[in-house]
């Protein structure tokens, strides 16, 4: 696996600006995440972490420093470019899936592909297979109100990846799940991790999570605390996976 | 590409009833719109078909309608005799001598109403060339008869050819029906001028002379010899001219419906304005969802301005359906110059339902601009906070 870097932060700060307040919610963050990891932001609550996915997204902009994503600085796009830019290269989970409920599976799917070129053949074909790829081909007519949680968030997940994006981000992709559900979105998201070597950057509470990932980055109060490598047992898991793949 | 169509009309439908009272409003509002116009249509239709251009009416002078106008024998014989005056093949003058008088009609169902007898001579059918005897014959100026118009049978009793009724202090048999080409002629009964001087029993006067000019008459030439020559001294005005005064009456009606029809728009346009921005607010973060997927801010402006635009529209049509079957119904309105009542129908055209469409997608547009503009300049990060 290639150790450039998909992901890197230099110095970011961000501070929002409430009334009178300043709140710092990253405070000089530098970190970089290797191209194919599949990694996850831990901290208490209010410590940034959805604040760096939002960076890292191109959803929101660095107040200082510099971040690059694939190897485009993204900090310097404008808005219009970063939209862009985030079409065809970044794939979002939410923690409350944020399907259109007015959508059936295969159109919100097929959402991020009405920004591309493709004919509706190819759209076809795409959303089809991205529904496959999280088990739901069966179901892409439901409406969201009609699958359950686990079910929603594979939807979700199925629109993250219909346009083949380098990077995933997922902000907290578990905390609206039931056990069972979570153990399975946790797995679907480390195979695809694996097996179309997607870079994941996952933002989570969720414990179970330690045992899928490759690396925990702890933040606290806007400051990066620390890079913890996998534990064993992800690493062998992983390896496991891998040689299941391969 | 933009966010989908259907993603709009779901969501329409989502919001049920918001919707469906925003849209009670507009439609509402479309159809007093279709009614008005349909009414106005109607009506100015009836005033604009009365008249030939080259038709000139002569009346005492300072008289502004037939009702307040006298003159004599005399004057007429005098004006008779005008050279600008065309005449028919055996060399009579086109010009007929006329004395509508207000008499009380009996409705069907009961009621009386005023209604215009007008009293002609034979020569009137020439002068007034729009006008076709379409059922029977032409009354004999020497009996108790009368032809009369098409708009009459709708709404007055024993108006059929063959019938009889009573008409000031004499008994009328009815021997014709004219059709005037929907004009206000339509509304009256005509019989034997003499007849109807006697039934009046105010002796022999006309109040009014329709005389047709030859082609290339010098108009005011012609007026000033009629209101100078000290035999006639009578006032001339072109059948257009005189009509027009009354079709102001047609040109107010239309103003007061618009003003009307504004007043309510208005609160229409706040009702739409009021469920896009509840629309708004509560997919805020939808809307921050398309956003970050890639979607740009005219994107989801675009597609909320037409989600009011669907709801606007969809309402206009049903406000015109609910109108539609004012379409041809026939109403009576006092016409305020002459005093008598004036039938005609509700004409609803298919320029007033493009006009009625088009009103309510200028509701539409009002209302949902500002609402569309909100969701566009919302944020990303704070749209998607919001759960
Ligand atoms: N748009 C904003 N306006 C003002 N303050 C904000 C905004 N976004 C985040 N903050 C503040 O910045 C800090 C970090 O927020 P952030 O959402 O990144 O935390 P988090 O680690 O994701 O927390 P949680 O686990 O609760 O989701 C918090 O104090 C938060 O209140
Ligand atoms: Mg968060």
């Amino acid at each position: 696996m290639g150790e450039s870097a998909a992901i890197e932060l230099d110095n970011v700060t961000r501070i929002y600006k409430r009334d009178r307040f300043e709140i710092r919610a990253l405070d000089g963050v530098t970190m970089s995440v290797p191209a194919g990891r599949f990694v996850a932001i831990m901290g208490p609550s209010g410590s940034g972490k959805t604040t760096i996915l939002n960076l890292i997204a191109g959803i929101d902009r660095a107040t200082s420093g510099h971040v690059s994503v694939g190897g485009e600085v993204v900090s310097r796009m404008t808005e219009r470019e970063l939209a862009g830019w985030r079409a065809r290269h970044i794939g979002l989970v939410f923690q409350f899936y944020n399907l259109i409920p007015v959508l059936t599976a295969f159109e919100n799917v097929e959402l991020p592909l009405l920004l591309t070129p493709l004919k509706k053949s190819e759209r076809f074909e795409h959303v089809e297979a991205a529904l496959a790829v999280v088990g739901l081909a069966d179901r892409m007519h439901h409406y969201p109100r009609q699958l359950s949680g686990g079910q929603e968030q594979r939807v979700a997940i199925a629109r993250a990846i219909v346009t083949d994006p380098t990077i995933i981000v997922a902000d907290e992709p578990t905390g609206d799940l039931d056990a069972r559900s979570a153990e399975e979105i946790l797995a679907l998201l480390r195979d695809l991790n694996l097996q179309f070597r997607k870079t994941i950057v996952m933002v989570t509470h969720d414990q179970r999570a330690e045992r899928f990932v490759e690396s925990v980055y702890r933040l606290d109060k806007g400051v990066l605390a620390g890079v913890e490598p996998a534990r064993p047992a992800a690493i062998d898991a992983a390896a496991a996976a891998r040689s299941r793949v391969s | 590409m933009a966010i989908p169509f259907k993603y709009n009309v779901r969501s329409l439908l989502l919001r049920r009833l918001s919707t469906a009272i925003t849209a009670a409003g507009i439609a509402l509002v479309v159809a007093v719109f279709v009614i008005v116009m349909a009414l106005v249509a109607g009506f100015g239709g009836t005033i604009r078909a009365t008249g030939s251009t080259d038709n000139m009416i002569v009346l005492r002078k300072g008289s502004t309608t037939e009702t307040g106008s006298a003159f004599s024998l005399s004057q007429f014989q005098a004006l008779k005799f005008l050279p600008q005056i065309r005449r028919d093949a055996d060399g009579q003058p086109l010009v007929s001598p006329e004395l509508p008088v207000q008499v009380l009609m009996a409705k069907i169902g009961g009621g009386r109403e005023n209604i215009v007898l007008r009293g002609v001579l034979p020569i009137a059918l020439k002068v007034h060339d729009k006008i076709r005897i379409v059922q029977g014959r032409m009354f004999n100026p020497s009996l108790n008869e009368v032809i009369v118009g098409k708009a009459m049978l709708r709404r007055y009793a024993n108006c059929a050819v063959g019938s009889s009724f009573r008409l000031g202090r004499g008994t009328w048999k009815v021997v014709g029906i004219f059709d005037a080409g929907a004009s206000s002629f339509d509304s009256e009964v005509w019989a034997g001028l003499h007849k109807v001087q006697d039934d009046t029993q105010r002796g022999a006067y006309y109040a009014s002379a329709v005389l047709k000019m030859r082609p290339g008459t010098n108009v005011p030439a012609l007026i000033s010899r009629l209101a100078d020559d000290p035999r006639i001294g009578l006032q001339g005005e072109t059948e257009p001219d005189y009509y027009r005064d009354q079709s102001v009456v047609a040109a107010q009606l239309r103003k007061l419906g618009m003003l009307v029809a504004a007043i309510m728009a208005v609160g229409a346009i706040f009702a739409a304005m009021n469920t896009m921005y509840a629309a708004v607010a509560a997919r805020t973060q939808e809307i921050g969802t398309l956003r970050a997927l890639g979607f740009s801010p005219s994107a989801v402006m675009g597609s909320f301005l037409l989600e009011s635009l669907i709801l606007a529209i969809a309402a206009g049509a049903a406000g015109i359906v609910l109108a539609l079957p004012i379409n041809g119904l026939s109403i009576a309105l006092g016409n305020y110059i002459t005093f008598s009542t004036l039938s005609f129908q509700f004409r609803v055209t298919m320029a007033i339902v493009i006009q009625a469409l088009l009103f309510a997608a200028l509701m539409g547009v009002a209302g949902g601009f500002f609402p569309a503009r909100q969701a566009m300049k919302m944020s990303v990060v704070e749209a998607l906070r919001r759960t």
